[in-house]
């Protein structure tokens, strides 16, 4: 993302205007853009005009919009997103107050005025613009039967392919079918590799397994590449790494990104740091259950206290449509980084983001233990 | 209907006076005499009374609910709920509840209020509020009652009998071994419907009647000889002059002291009847006598009584029985042991149920029990109204697992001639199709990757002569090619190249052989921790367990502490269902045969399995040696070892384990652990029958997509069947669905009786020793049969005493290891499964994360 144009004052309202360079700069500005905010784009239209003969032609125009959001979609498949709401500012072309949509594009600029330019969001445009490129990782997770191809970028794990199929145990007599069955599964996780992987981009490729299967897998797929004299896959052999995983689930995806070889391959990454910081939390449960706490009631409690050390929270916290829920995270957030604390915002597009938000969406690390929260017992929004 | 005669201006002393009469003597006479039995028994068509007619002429079998159409048969059964609601479970006679309801026109409120008012019903009402109806005093005898107080009356009577007996020599017809081992199946439950008044006996239908008589004549059996009328009525007329003075002080029951006498009267009015080959009247009467007198000191503790008080009285019943035996009645004790032994079905389930409590500790459902019971009552209403004719239960062959006692089989097959076959009745035809063979068993062998199972396995198979002798010097020779000899007895069960190659074993290997009394069918599970979701898979569909460990020095250590699989496949099997284990001390040959070693490993195993939920008794420890062969089928020849070890070889040791009943007469369940081409048309599943029965032919529905389908065959082992039971592990091919649309993990049921499917439910479930605790929003992956699928503990209900079960601390935030819980789970699609207390197969789940068993659980609740 870059960042064209800030004019803030004071009082925390001005717009900012930003260009969208990659994918992954959508999810940014998904996580920016909130209901209420004006967000002004060109986009394309289709212009109907009638003749005085009554013919009618059309022509399409590239027009500049502005519209107060109402609604917000994001696709995080193709990583577009689609806004929709009144315009307010007319031009020869739209009326005022006409709904539209408009799709953001990649290396188009858009300007996004809010009333209130709040911390989390000013450290989201820096997070967004920060140059530091960090290393895109593809995962193949995979056992017996199943498998999931996934693109895990700084802050988004997208599963790209999820290959599911029945693979015939091994029983007298039916050996054959077992391992048929077993090279058309690895053939199929073959292809999805080669479709969804842009090996130009990805700096490398996990194959996570239990058991031999990865091993049998990487040796059939090199097999096949040398068969078929597949140059992309040859060239980037060493692009590729063997993790073990307990399983072939999305979620097995955790402890590859623990493993101590991965983490020195792709350090920067925020999937990795966030996964460490949850690992972190449920040891402190585990070892002094009165230092970890979950659940907003628990954590604002113990950040009266300025007890909190480490507070972890979703980013799909702050995308809520309750302004004044979100502004309770936002300063939450605020006074626990007045505080000294360290609050990490987790992505609930990856796996680490996906289980804070089961576990309330938010939780904390404390300096010292508080038991008495223990006691003050049962919230549980659930 | 004659149900519905006048009942409450009915002088019930009169009714009383053929009561008796009728039931005590059992309608299945007239259905299950054989030949040989024919002299002993009462020919009720020949006599001209009058007051036996009825009891056969107005038995109705049809199923009325059959017959409904679907919204109806749902609204009754909805009635039916909300009245059991209202009254308890136990109240009233499912049949009279279906009229009364069907009369009424499906409105719940007149039905009660009918119920309430009906004097036939009163009791039954009161009864529930822990009120006593006079009028019933004589006839509130239910059987737990009678049996709880069977030992004090009858050790009295007991040794007078066994004069008589021995004076006489009389032998009990054989029909009493039939009809004693039938009721087995039915629950004690039920008996106290029967008891409401004269009424009943006219219009109640075969399904009662028997079921009464049964009792009876349990009860006949009881007292078993009822040789010299007069003599024994007198002793009885004593003993109820002995009791009943201060019953009747104390229930001031005037009622109670006229019955009496007219029982009394009555006996003698019996004479009458009483000639020649129908000495069954007087055992008939006598018993009804006796039953009284026992009901009358019981009459207090009639609904104080709590149903965990069963397995008392029957304990002290086998007792007292091997007292009453005589040389001359040798049939009696075997039979009578069968319905000692699984009698009530409540009490049965209950053992279940506390096996089951150990290892998910503090998992007692006192309150499901009873549903459980009542639940078998209901199918076993179904079937006995579905079926033309009754049959014996499987459990009545049974060797009970629970009991460790076993009915002798030539006892079955005499049983067994006097049987009509039905073939919609399972029971029947299960015992049809399986009477005669060995039981079958399925074993699952499990240990810590090396430990030596498949070799001591492929050992064992080798030395049955399983194994073709070419074939093992082939492995023999290609192994040691690949530098593995040592590995050539493992190749027998692991045959994939991958898994020679690499000399584990990795998913389930499977082979048959026979031992003297058992066919058993072995499954060999991986051992290395990768491959537990196989493992798991595998041990789902065992019924007993062979845990192999190592021996040698270390490797024992490195098995069975912390991260060693030893501890978490016995962990898992126990919470997979598999009560009984023999532990294996494989490789002893390492350390030269050494009792110390043997003792220490057995002490380190003892304590744990014991923690683990394994009963002491249920566990032999055999040392032997896979390599060399010691102590696998034969006697040890090794001196070291002869020298300190008496016991069993581990073959006698497999023969020794006690096959468990199987669930015949439940819904057809059967889940799917593979999937896979055959060689005609179709396509095969292959997996085992949880419960009930499937022939070939039958339509059944996949769930949880809700597919229907056809069977098309249906094989063993290879083998085809037309018909497999509970318990098998069965092929089927079906016809009608495409392959893709069943996967490992589907449940094929019933259609008529489908499994529910939910992607949410509620368990109990005990954590093991966990690094990181569990909270909220937990991700795991589910195990549940075969099916593997990731869910999330979505919410923590409440943290339970580990031992008493009782509610510790609601809503807690986590959950630390060795606890145990109600937790909510969400699986992330839906998924077929059963509530524990209604499938026990089908309600155990397993939960693991990061490839470590953290919890294991039972469904206690289905959240839609």
């Amino acid at each position: 993302m870059k960042l064209i144009q800030k004019d803030i004052d004071k009082w925390g309202e001005g717009n900012i205007t930003l260009m969208p360079e990659e994918p992954e700069d959508m999810w940014h500005a998904y996580n920016l853009i909130s209901e209420g905010d004006s967000v002004r784009s060109s986009t394309i239209r289709k212009v109907q005009s009638e003749s005085s003969t009554g013919s009618s032609t059309s022509n399409r125009v590239r027009t500049t919009l502005t519209i107060t959001v109402e609604n917000i979609d994001f696709d995080t498949q193709a990583c577009m997103l689609r806004l929709k709401g009144r315009n307010i500012e007319e031009n020869q072309y739209v009326k005022m107050g006409a709904y539209h949509t408009l799709d953001l594009e990649l290396n188009r600029k858009f300007c996004l005025r809010k009333h209130e330019w709040d911390s989390v969001s000013i450290e989201r445009v820096e997070l967004a613009c920060d140059p530091a490129k960090s290393a895109d990782v593809a995962a193949v997770i995979m056992q017996e039967g199943l498998a999931n191809v996934c693109l895990i970028t700084s802050s988004m794990t997208i599963v790209r392919a999820k290959i599911d199929v029945n693979i015939p145990r091994k029983r007298k007599g039916f050996v054959q079918q077992h391992e048929k069955g077993l090279s058309k599964f690895y053939d199929q996780v073959m292809q999805a590799i080669l479709r969804h992987i842009d090996f130009e981009v990805v700096k490398c490729i996990l194959i996570a397994s239990p058991g031999f299967v990865r091993d049998q897998f990487y040796e059939y797929m090199f097999q096949m590449a040398v068969k078929t004299d597949n140059k992309v896959l040859l060239d980037n052999k060493s692009k590729f790494m063997l993790i073990h995983a307990s399983s072939g689930f999305k979620h097995s995806l955790r402890e590859v990104l623990q493993d101590p070889a991965v983490i020195s391959k792709m350090s920067d990454t925020k999937a990795a740091g966030e996964v460490k910081a949850l690992e972190n939390f449920y040891t402190t449960l585990q070892c002094e259950p009165a230092k970890a706490f979950y659940g907003k009631k628990h954590v604002e409690a113990a950040n009266e206290s300025q007890a909190i050390e480490t507070l972890l929270i979703s980013d799909k916290l702050f995308r809520c449509n309750d302004v004044k829920l979100r502004k309770e995270y936002i300063s939450l957030v605020d006074s626990v980084r007045e505080a000294g604390g360290d609050v990490k915002i987790f992505s609930s597009m990856h796996i680490s983001g996906e289980q804070l938000e089961q576990l309330t969406g938010i939780a904390a690390i404390l300096r010292f233990p508080m038991p008495e929260l223990e006691d003050s017992d049962d919230e549980e929004e659930s | 209907m004659a149900r519905h005669r006048d009942i409450r201006n009915m002088d019930y002393e009169d009714e009383y006076d053929g009561y008796d009469d009728v039931y005590g003597h059992s309608v299945d006479d007239d259905y299950y005499i054989s030949p040989s039995n024919r002299q002993f028994i009462y020919n009720r068509e020949s006599s001209r009374d009058s007051r036996f007619e009825h009891t056969e002429d107005n038995i109705e079998e049809a199923d009325e609910i059959d017959e409904l159409t679907d919204t109806d048969k749902a609204k009754l059964l909805s009635c039916i709920d909300q009245i059991n609601d209202n009254l308890g479970h136990t109240a009233i006679p499912r049949n009279d509840l279906i009229d009364l309801i069907m009369k009424f026109n499906f409105n719940t409120e007149l039905v009660l209020n009918a119920i309430l008012e009906d004097p036939k019903y009163n009791k039954l009402g009161t009864l529930q509020k822990g009120k006593e109806n006079r009028q019933y005093l004589g006839k509130t005898c239910s059987t737990p009652n009678v049996a709880l107080k069977w030992p004090k009356n009858v050790k009295s009577i007991g040794s007078s009998i066994q004069n008589n007996t021995q004076n006489n020599g009389f032998i009990i017809p054989k029909l009493f071994l039939q009809n004693s081992s039938e009721s087995n199946n039915r629950t004690s439950f039920n008996i106290p419907n029967i008891f409401t008044s004269k009424e009943e006996k006219t219009i109640n239908n075969k399904l009662i009647n028997p079921k009464l008589d049964r009792t009876h004549q349990y009860n006949n059996v009881l007292n078993s000889q009822p040789n010299e009328y007069s003599s024994l009525s007198d002793l009885v007329n004593n003993h109820l002059k002995n009791i009943l003075p201060n019953n009747i002080e104390k229930n001031k029951d005037n009622s109670l002291s006229k019955k009496l006498k007219e029982m009394r009267l009555d006996d003698s009015k019996q004479i009458n009847y009483f000639n020649g080959n129908t000495e069954k009247y007087s055992q008939v009467d006598l018993s009804n006598a006796l039953n009284m007198s026992n009901s009358l000191p019981n009459v207090k503790k009639t609904h104080t009584n709590k149903p965990e008080k069963f397995e008392i009285p029957f304990i002290d019943c086998e007792i007292r029985n091997d007292n009453v035996l005589t040389p001359e009645i040798e049939i009696l004790p075997c039979t009578f042991l069968a319905p000692i032994v699984i009698e009530p079905q409540a009490a049965r389930n209950k053992v279940v149920a506390s096996t089951a409590t150990n290892i998910v500790k503090g998992f007692n459902v006192p309150q499901k029990e009873t549903e459980i019971s009542q639940r078998s009552i209901d199918t076993i209403h179904k079937d006995r109204l579905d079926g033309t004719s009754r049959s014996q239960s499987p459990a009545a062959r049974g060797n009970s697992p629970n009991s460790g006692r076993g009915t002798p089989l030539n006892d079955v097959d005499e049983t067994k001639a006097n049987r009509k076959e039905s073939k919609v009745n399972p029971e029947a035809q299960y015992e049809k199709e399986r009477g005669d063979c060995k039981d079958q068993l399925y074993m699952v062998v499990i240990g810590h990757v090396d430990a030596g199972k498949s070799t001591l396995m492929g050992r064992l198979l080798c030395d049955l002569g399983q194994v073709n002798k070419k074939i093992m010097h082939k492995y023999e020779q290609e192994s040691k090619k690949l530098g593995k000899q040592s590995f050539m007895y493992a190749w027998v069960l692991d045959e994939t190249g991958e898994e020679r190659n690499r000399g584990i074993t990795m998913d389930v290997g499977r082979y048959q052989f026979e031992t003297k009394t058992k066919n058993v069918t072995l499954l060999d599970a991986p051992g290395h921790k990768d491959f537990i979701p196989n493992m798991i898979s595998g041990a789902g569909q065992a019924d007993v367990g062979l845990l192999v460990v190592d021996a040698t020095r270390g490797e024992f250590e490195t098995g069975f502490d912390l991260g060693g699989q030893t501890r978490e496949h016995a962990l898992l099997v126990r919470s997979l269902g598999v009560s009984q284990l023999a532990v294996a001390i494989n490789k002893l040959d390492t350390v030269s045969w050494s009792k110390q070693r043997f003792d220490e490993i057995v002490q380190k195993l003892k304590t744990f399995l014991k923690q683990a939920g394994f009963k002491e008794n249920d566990v032999t420890f055999v040392p032997c040696s896979g390599l060399t062969g010691q102590n696998l089928v034969k006697a040890p020849t090794e001196n070291e070892l002869l020298e300190w070890y008496k016991g069993h070889c581990l073959l006698e040791v497999i023969d020794k384990f006690r096959a468990p009943i199987r669930p015949v007469v439940k819904p057809f369940r059967f889940s799917i652990n593979d999937v896979f081409k055959g060689t005609g048309s179709g396509f095969c599943v292959a997996g085992r029958v949880e419960t009930g029965v499937l022939n070939v032919g039958d339509k059944i529905l996949v769930y949880p997509n809700k597919d229907q389908t056809v069977v098309k065959s249906l094989a063993i082992e290879e083998s085809s069947r037309v018909v497999v039971f509970a318990g098998d592990q069965a092929i089927v091919t079906l016809s009608g669905i495409e392959m893709q649309n069943v996967s490992i993990g589907n449940i094929l049921c019933d259609p008529l009786n489908p499994v529910q499917v939910s992607n949410k439910f509620e368990a109990r479930i005990v954590i093991f020793n966990v690094t990181v605790p569990i909270t909220k929003g937990y991700s795991v992956v589910l195990h549940h049969q075969s099916l593997v699928e990731p869910a999330v503990i979505s919410k923590l209900t409440s943290q339970l005493n580990k031992s008493t079960g009782e509610v510790q601390k609601k809503h807690p935030r986590f959950l630390g290891k060795n606890s145990s819980a109600i937790v909510e789970i969400t699986v992330s699609k839906p998924i077929a499964l059963e509530v524990y207390c209604e499938c026990k197969e089908l309600g155990r789940i397993t939960l693991r994360v990061a490839g470590v068993t953290i919890a294991a659980g039972l469904i206690t609740r289905i959240i839609n």
